[in-house]
């Protein structure tokens, strides 16, 4: 699998440069989720590296490969935990320079809100790779932006009111962040043995 | 034969398409030799690789690589010792050569990187440039040189000299019969260039709309046949079993005949692999 990933890096080094150039542009400009808007982008990365392999059929010549399925599967998955986690920890980094620059030391709080929204993208992932696999790229691109548009939605809906909720309820933030990453790890789990299955099933 | 002996073994494969069904096709492909598919295009040559690959589904029959069945799950190791050349080469088009050998080396575990940049060089593929930039036979060396870089056993080569030049193909061709010196090597390729074929295939199989019209020895074949040419009158009195198609000229007729089936006062000329497929395809239809 590591050839996979090998591929898929080669093939995704414009993006991450144009990615990194976006992050940067990002950190400078006020008032900008930079966690969220770098982890939703993070996790495009498997969509793209997806899209490269429809257009150039490699699916039909790693088939012949010692890949299996859950291989060409698992592959994706790796290269959105990677985006993912590499936006969080460059958030991470940003967050916390910019602090040293303004004077305002990196909280907990900021800390806690990365390792939520990293969670939130692995969530993300999770939901749609199955859609990719099933539906194609094109397809799967449109189910990834109803799933964001959705995401922020109820965010903006419910957000006031979880927090309310949360506060009233005397319930840790290391509590919920600890259901988060479980239910995320979960999720996960059961996503990428349906992909695998989905993946298995495509007609060739 | 004993399957031991072979390196492919395809039995009563069936596979069933809308529009087209690939019916009971029996071969084997010795160990140490080539075996050339031909037939026209939708005959069913694709449809027979991505079988023994396991790529696509079958519906019945029996299909042994390398002395593994092709859905067991040891055939994934298998795999390592199998060069697969596909009527594409499908890189990512992004990548450069380098690179492609980069994932390969990645990908499987006898990868030979010296190999490869010899074929590179040898091939005149430039490593830096991108895949897509390449043209339709450079792509085709490429993919021809990652099929060969990884210490394969079996070649599965599907049109893979299609878009080359005659040059280029004769020398691909020379490294194929160089594969198969060794003779736990061995290739079966598909082509439409049947004199490419006759150059290097030791058997050739004929496939006609999913149907296995022949296998056999190319040598045999080519002693077996002949081309008669005689009057329609002459014609009419041979054998039907004798007579395996026929061309007719305001002259005459030019007939495919088996040379055992005929009266030995009949004149025959040798005959090539290229005219025997043709009269074979047409049947007694070509008038």
């Amino acid at each position: 699998m590591k050839g996979l990933l090998v591929k898929d890096f080669y093939t995704m080094l414009r993006q991450m440069k144009l990615y990194l150039l976006f992050i940067l542009v990002l950190s400078i400009l006020p008032n900008m989720s930079l966690s969220g808007l770098a982890v939703v982008y993070a996790a495009m990365l498997p969509i793209t590296a997806l899209a490269y392999d429809e257009r150039s059929k490699w699916d039909s010549l790693a088939a012949t490969m010692p890949y299996s399925s859950t291989d060409m599967v698992l592959s994706k998955y790796i290269l959105g935990y990677l985006g993912v986690a590499a936006s969080c920890v460059l958030t991470f980094l940003i967050e916390l320079i910019t602090g040293l620059i303004k004077h305002v030391p990196f909280s907990a709080e900021q800390g806690v809100a990365i390792l939520f929204v990293g969670c939130a993208g692995w969530i993300l992932l999770a939901v749609n790779l199955p859609f990719m696999f099933w539906l194609g790229v094109e397809k799967g691109r449109a189910v990834y932006f109803v799933l964001i548009a959705l995401t922020v939605f109820l965010g903006m809906m419910s957000g006031p009111q979880a927090q309310k909720l949360v506060e009233l309820s005397n319930i840790s933030v290391n509590a919920i962040l600890g259901a988060v990453v479980a239910a995320s790890i979960l999720m996960n789990a059961v996503s990428i043995w349906i992909s695998a299955s989905l993946y298995r099933n495509k007609p060739r | 034969m004993s399957v031991s002996e072979n390196a492919i073994d395809l039995r009563n494969v069936r596979k069933c398409y809308k529009g087209f069904e690939l019916k009971n096709i029996n071969l084997s492909l010795p160990k140490g030799t080539i075996l050339g598919l031909v037939g026209e295009n939708g005959a069913g040559k694709t449809t027979i690789i991505k079988r023994i690959m396991n790529v696509i589904s079958g519906d019945g029959g029996d299909i042994c690589v390398l002395g593994e069945q092709n859905d067991s799950p040891k055939f994934q190791a298998v795999k390592e010792e199998i060069g697969v050349v596909l009527d594409e080469a499908y890189f990512p088009e992004v990548l450069t050569a380098k690179q492609v050998g980069v994932v390969m080396k990645h990908t499987y575990r006898r990868w030979d990187g010296d190999c490869y940049s010899c074929f590179l060089q040898k091939l005149d593929l430039p490593p830096n440039k991108p895949f897509k930039d390449y043209s339709r036979g450079m792509k085709m060396k490429l993919a021809i040189a990652v099929a060969l870089s990884h210490q394969p056993k079996l070649l599965l080569l599907d049109e893979a000299t299609s878009g080359l030049d005659p040059m280029v193909r004769d020398e691909i061709l020379e490294i194929f019969n160089d594969f198969t010196r060794d003779e736990s090597h061995s290739i079966l390729i598909s082509s439409h260039i049947v004199s490419d074929l006759e150059k290097i295939c030791d058997y050739i199989a004929f496939l006609q709309k999913g149907e296995l019209v022949l296998c056999e020895e190319k040598d045999r074949l080519l002693e077996a046949y002949g081309i008669a040419r005689m009057t329609q009158e002459e014609l009419n009195q041979l054998p039907p079993e004798a007579v395996a198609g026929k061309k007719s000229n305001p002259y005459g007729v030019e007939a495919l005949v088996r040379k055992d089936r005929i009266p030995a006062s009949i004149q025959t000329e040798r005959t090539t692999l290229e005219t025997i497929i043709l009269f074979l395809a047409k049947g007694g239809e070509r008038a």
